[in-house]
């Protein structure tokens, strides 16, 4: 059994290091100065004066070829994060492995559930989509191909948002997976509201769960694009599988039951 | 003119920005203060969660909070409401469920911020909306987020705010082409023959129109995947009055209609605005092609708000951009709602 002091509440959360809330972060990077102790103050300063830390500490310094060195440093951060405030917002799904998914769908739903899938637009990367959806999945985890309560379409990349809809109202989907790249600048967030807009131009935003992924793309994000629920970096297809039968599970139960507290 | 001046026609007020980043919170904020300022009971609600403090792709970028006045009615869930700071009650649970809770509406009861975050569909917006002026909201607010429309459809609103901003491009000239042309998209006309339009509402399915009262049903693949079908069936006919379509009406099937017609006019119907999609193209280019666009609910643009800032890049002269936006929108007032306010005291 694990000793390490457990708190009850999430709302100031601080990097942990040798002992609860002391903020200890460990920092490496590469400064384009001589290795020495102009060095070394140099990268102290930036620490200590730029970055919101406290007492620096240089635990390895190493140069690297002439003119570059390369530090390792602890330092203290003073900031703290209110998990419980990001929990409030985002999208509550019990994590299940790919054996509870299905179970969970036969005794909920009792019917299969109808996936399609693509990356849209002009973005050619279906690594994404590929990973979530594909039988072989990734990282030794099955994607939907592979559930047995899951039927799983993927169109695959360029796929223009029209066709992907007219797919999906063929196939009678319960979910679209959209996988994009989103740029620094945006540029791909039409095409991902655009989705969203033909749905509803076509009457159907209630009859279908709308999920969008890609490395930029937070749950909070999707949300304000019109998505229920956007997956990036660190997601797996159960991940994408539960939050999918969970949410139709409770879109099926009639609205008095919801888990809403008495108001 | 105020832009509180501009929106009073309208009961329901639906806000879109052409992109994120063109100002529309800041609109927002302008129309809740002045509102307040004429002592009116507001509701404010939007479609789907609208985002947080800080921009939800560039985290440099902040967002102006938005202060609901004391009494105002908000659509929020359950779980973003235990969050507040502000001291609210629940006016009223819905039966809407979202990722993030249940949709409640809640009343202010003192100046505060509120997570805005209504129902995810478009359509349950609409009930949340006449629910808070059966609540007594004098004036509710539909807040789009980023470049959403779907707010906009008269069936939830009575009227638009469009948002435009320097983030639309670099180039002052294509920022004013591309504001003007959505800002046409937006107002597409209603259908003016009340026979043909009575005819178009009746259609359960998208259709073509004959001049004999006559009506071709099309599939739903026609009309959105596989739209070279549509040539065949146009080809040859001189009788075809109209191209209805219920639901959304994309550029690629435009295409084909003028393909099709080969320069002939041809109307082409929409439930409204909200429901036409152009890529690239604008409503004046399939005009020339021949295809004329119309729609059977006229959506107002009660005015259009200017922002010369794009965040982090670049910025134009606050006066000059207003003034080309209003040279190309006669009859909209346009307003630049940062440089109009009062100075605070």
């Amino acid at each position: 059994m694990s000793s390490v002091a457990q708190r009850a509440s999430l709302d100031a959360v601080r990097p942990y290091g040798d002992h609860l809330d002391d903020g200890l972060v460990q920092l490496s990077f590469t400064l384009p100065v001589d290795h020495g102790p102009l060095a070394r103050e140099a990268a102290l300063a930036l620490v200590r004066d730029k970055m919101g830390l406290i007492k620096p500490e240089i635990v390895h310094a190493k140069p690297l070829t002439p003119g570059y060195t390369y530090f390792v440093l602890f330092a203290q951060c003073q900031h703290a994060v209110d998990c419980d405030r990001l929990a409030a917002v985002r999208t509550a799904t019990r994590a299940m492995s790919e054996e509870e998914v299905d179970a969970f769908v036969a005794e909920r739903l009792g019917r299969p559930i109808v996936v399609i899938g693509a990356s849209t637009g002009t973005d050619t990367h279906s690594v994404g989509i590929d990973s979530i959806l594909n039988l072989k999945g990734f990282d030794g985890r099955h994607g939907l191909e592979a559930y047995h309560w899951f039927r799983a379409h993927n169109l695959g990349s360029q796929v223009p948002n029209t066709a992907l809809l007219a797919k999906a109202f063929d196939v009678e989907a319960d979910a679209i997976l959209v996988s994009q790249t989103v740029t620094q600048q945006g540029l791909h967030l039409h095409n991902l509201t655009e989705l969203v807009e033909l749905v509803e131009a076509e009457g159907k935003r209630r009859d279908l769960l709308l999920v969008c992924g890609g490395p930029r793309i937070t749950d909070e994000l999707a949300k304000e694009l019109g998505f229920d629920a956007g997956f990036s970096k660190g997601t797996y297809p159960n991940d994408v599988a539960a939050f999918i039968a969970q949410e139709l599970a409770a879109r099926e139960r009639p609205p008095v039951d919801a888990a809403a507290p008495e108001l | 003119m105020r832009i509180g001046d501009a929106i009073a026609p309208a009961a329901r007020v639906a806000l879109v920005g052409l992109a994120k980043n063109t100002g529309k919170t800041v609109a927002l904020g302008a129309i809740l203060a002045e509102l307040e300022a004429r002592g009116e009971t507001i509701g404010v609600t939007s479609i789907g969660r609208d985002g947080e403090a800080t921009d939800a792709i560039d985290d440099a970028i902040a967002k102006p909070p938005i202060h609901l006045p004391p009494m105002a009615l908000v659509a929020t869930t359950d779980r973003l409401l235990e969050r507040s700071a502000a001291r609210t009650e629940v006016a009223l649970p819905t039966d809407h469920r979202t990722p993030l809770g249940r949709v409640v509406i809640a009343r202010l009861l003192e100046r505060g911020t509120v997570e805005v975050a209504g129902p995810v569909a478009a359509q349950d917006v609409g009930d949340v909306v006449e629910t808070m002026r059966r609540l007594g909201a004098e004036r509710v607010l539909v807040d789009g987020s980023i470049d959403r429309r779907a707010g906009a459809s008269p069936r939830l609103a009575d009227g638009v705010v469009m948002s435009t901003g320097a983030v639309l491009s670099a180039d002052l000239d294509q920022l004013v082409r591309r504001t003007r042309a959505a800002a046409e998209l937006m107002t597409l006309p209603a259908v003016e023959d009340a026979a043909l339009r009575a005819r178009a509402a009746e259609l359960r399915t998208s259709a073509l129109l004959l001049e004999d009262g006559e009506a071709v049903p099309l599939e739903t693949a026609i009309v959105h995947d596989r739209v070279e079908a549509i040539v065949p069936l146009l080809r040859g006919r001189a009788d075809v009055q109209a191209l209805v379509v219920r639901g959304a009406l994309c550029e690629p099937l435009l295409e084909q209609v003028a393909r099709a017609r080969r320069g002939r006019a041809t109307l082409a119907i929409a439930d409204d605005a909200t429901r036409v999609f152009l890529g690239r193209g604008t409503c004046a280019r399939h005009r020339a092609r021949g295809v004329v666009l119309a729609v059977l609910h006229a959506i107002p643009l009660l005015a259009v708000t200017t922002n010369p800032v794009a965040p982090l890049r670049h910025r134009f002269d606050a006066a000059e951009l207003r003034e080309r936006i209003a040279r190309e929108l006669p009859g909209v007032p346009v307003l630049d709602v940062l440089a109009d306010a009062p100075v605070p005291a």
